[in-house]
Order: structure tokens, then sequence, then C-alpha cells
């Protein structure tokens, strides 16, 4: 699994110059954004507690979710975006896919994070803010890569169909 | 010695000899490609993506039904008909007939058929 998807990972990383351009970048942006952290992880859960449907799912654990994105964002910015990172971000994506949380969600709550970035960065160094929603959007990328390998694995078992025959079948659509 | 390949198109030629009802047929593989293609047309390769999809999705419902081993589909049109044999897992044949076709005799002969690829794939 995650073959799919970590291809994407390099591939988008290869087209933007990632490792070359953003990485270096991001360190120096993590006291920056963290001095902001608190700010932006409640207004993240409290977006999420106000839909009915996320409020559900997130009721009960809200300080234990606060706790995991604060790691999560001290993570965008540790400066190393190879193997081990791309592995852990790829478990949280398939920690939601488990939970069930609908990928609508996430890519709603990354255009929050981009938001909530721009306001924070906007004052800074334009390369600041593009090494910021680079990674953001990397992290979406790998997410998302998530759900979709996992629908095309479900589909794959309920169909009996390999997934290279189901996308051999899609490339006539 | 015989490639597999020839070995194949072998087993293919005498089937479509044995009788006049069988239109084309070929040979694919569980991805989707085309082992062998004596169908006529140009559709080779979506026939066989289909193909590996309707025995793939033949073989799910068999088993989800519990109605045994899965052995072949049989699809009626209008104007002809497509069979489908499963070839162990590890690929399928394909045949289209005639409209009004012996199915007996298509049967019979493309067991042998079966069998034979078993042995050759
Ligand atoms: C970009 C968006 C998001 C990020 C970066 C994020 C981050 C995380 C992280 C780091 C974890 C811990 C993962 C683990 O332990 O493996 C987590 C778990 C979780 N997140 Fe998110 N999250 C996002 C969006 C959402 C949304 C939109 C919801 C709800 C609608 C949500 C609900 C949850 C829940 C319920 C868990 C715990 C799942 C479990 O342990 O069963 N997350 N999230």
């Amino acid at each position: 699994m995650a073959q799919a998807t970590k291809e994407s990972f390099e591939k988008a990383k290869a087209f933007n110059k990632f490792d070359e351009i953003y990485a270096p970048v991001l360190p120096g942006l993590k006291d920056i954004v963290m001095k902001h952290q608190d700010a932006i992880t409640d207004a993240f859960y409290g977006a999420l507690s106000n839909d009915p449907i996320a409020a559900k799912i997130v009721a009960g654990r809200v300080d234990q979710l606060k706790a995991t994105h604060k790691v999560w964002m001290e993570e965008l910015f540790n400066g190393t975006y190879g193997d081990a990172y791309f592995d852990r971000r790829y478990k949280i994506g398939e920690t939601h896919v488990k939970a069930k949380i609908a990928p609508y969600f996430v890519e709603v709550i990354t255009s929050f994070l981009r938001r909530a970035f721009a306001e924070i960065l906007i004052k800074e160094d334009p390369a600041a803010l593009q090494a910021a929603l680079a990674i953001l959007d990397l992290d979406a990328l790998i997410i998302v890569g998530a759900y979709h390998e996992d629908r095309m694995r479900r589909m794959s078992e309920v169909t009996g169909m390999n997934q290279k025959l189901l996308e051999t079948l899609m490339s006539f659509g | 010695m015989a490639t597999k390949q020839e070995k194949i198109n072998a087993i293919l030629n005498d089937l479509k000899m044995a009788t006049a009802d069988i239109q084309g047929l070929g040979v694919i593989s569980p991805d989707g490609m085309m082992i062998a293609d004596q169908l006529g047309g140009n559709q080779g390769d979506a026939t066989a993506a289909m193909g590996a999809a309707l025995g793939s999705l033949a073989k799910r419902v068999t088993t989800t039904l519990k109605v045994g081993e899965f052995q072949e589909v049989n699809i009626r049109g209008s104007n002809a008909g497509i069979l489908l044999f499963d070839i162990e897992g590890r690929a399928a044949l394909i045949l289209t007939v005639s409209k009004g076709a012996n199915l007996g005799l298509v049967f019979l002969e493309a067991r042998q058929a079966q069998e034979q690829l078993a042995q050759t794939i």
C-alpha cells in the first residue's frame, strides 16, 4: 500500500523543487508559527465543533486531539521531509480513514489552515508563506492519498478485480 | 520447441476450427491484458479489460452466494453471445458466438480448450 501516494509525494516534491527551495525555509518559521499554535488549534476544533457531523466525531476527545495536533504542527517545521516524514503523515491519513471521517472535512480543514498560516506569515518574507503553504499542500496530498488508496482497496475487495485492472478499466472512461 | 504463445495460439486455432458458431476468441490476463487475440476488430484492449472485470466479478459473486467454484459466464445479446471461461484464476478464455449457436458443442469444445490452456499457462 501507500506506494501510489508515495510516488505522488516524491513527484510533487520534485515538481516544486520542494527540498531545494522550501524545506530549508521551514525550520526558521517554527517559532513564529508555534507562537500562534494554541489559537490556531482552538479555532480548528472550534470550527469542527460547530459542524454537526464533525462535532460528533471529535466529541469527548478534543483535548487529546489538540495535543496530537500540536505535535503535527511542530513536525511541519522540522526540516526533513523524507521517508520517515511520509510514513508518519500517511499513518495520520489512515487514522482518519479508519475513523470514517469524510475526506471533505480534511479538505476544508486544510483550507482553514492555509488561511490561518497566511494571516501569520503575510507579514514575513513571501518565501515564508510560500514554504508553509507548500508543506501544507504536501500533507494534504498524503492524507487524501490515503483515502484514495483505501477506496481503491475496498473497490478491489468487493469486485474481486485487482487494482491494476481497475486502473486499466478507468483508462477507457 | 513451440513457445508458450505458439501453444496458446494453437489451442485457440483448434477451438475455432471445431465449430463455425465460434466467431472470435481470446485469452486474457486477470490484469485485463490480452494474452492472445483472435477476436477480430480493434476492440482488443477494452475487451480484455472488460472480460477480466466480468470474470473477477463473476468469481466474487460465485463465492459470495456460495454456489461452488466459478466456471463460466454466459451472456446472451440479441445478435450474438459472449462466453467467458476461467483458467484456474491465472487467465480467462473469452469467446463470441453466433446467434442461435449450438451451445452444447461450443461448451464441450471450450471446456477441452480450457483444460489445455490450464496446462499451458
Ligand atoms: C488537515 C487536517 C487534519 C490534520 C492535520 C489532523 C491531524 C491529526 C493527527 C496528527 C491525529 C493523530 C493521528 C494518530 O494518532 O495516528 C489525528 C487524529 C484524529 N483526527 Fe485529525 N486531523 C485533521 C483533520 C481532522 C478532521 C477534519 C477531523 C474530524 C472531522 C479529525 C478528527 C480526528 C479524530 C477523531 C482523530 C482520532 C482518530 C482515532 O484515534 O481513532 N481530524 N488528527
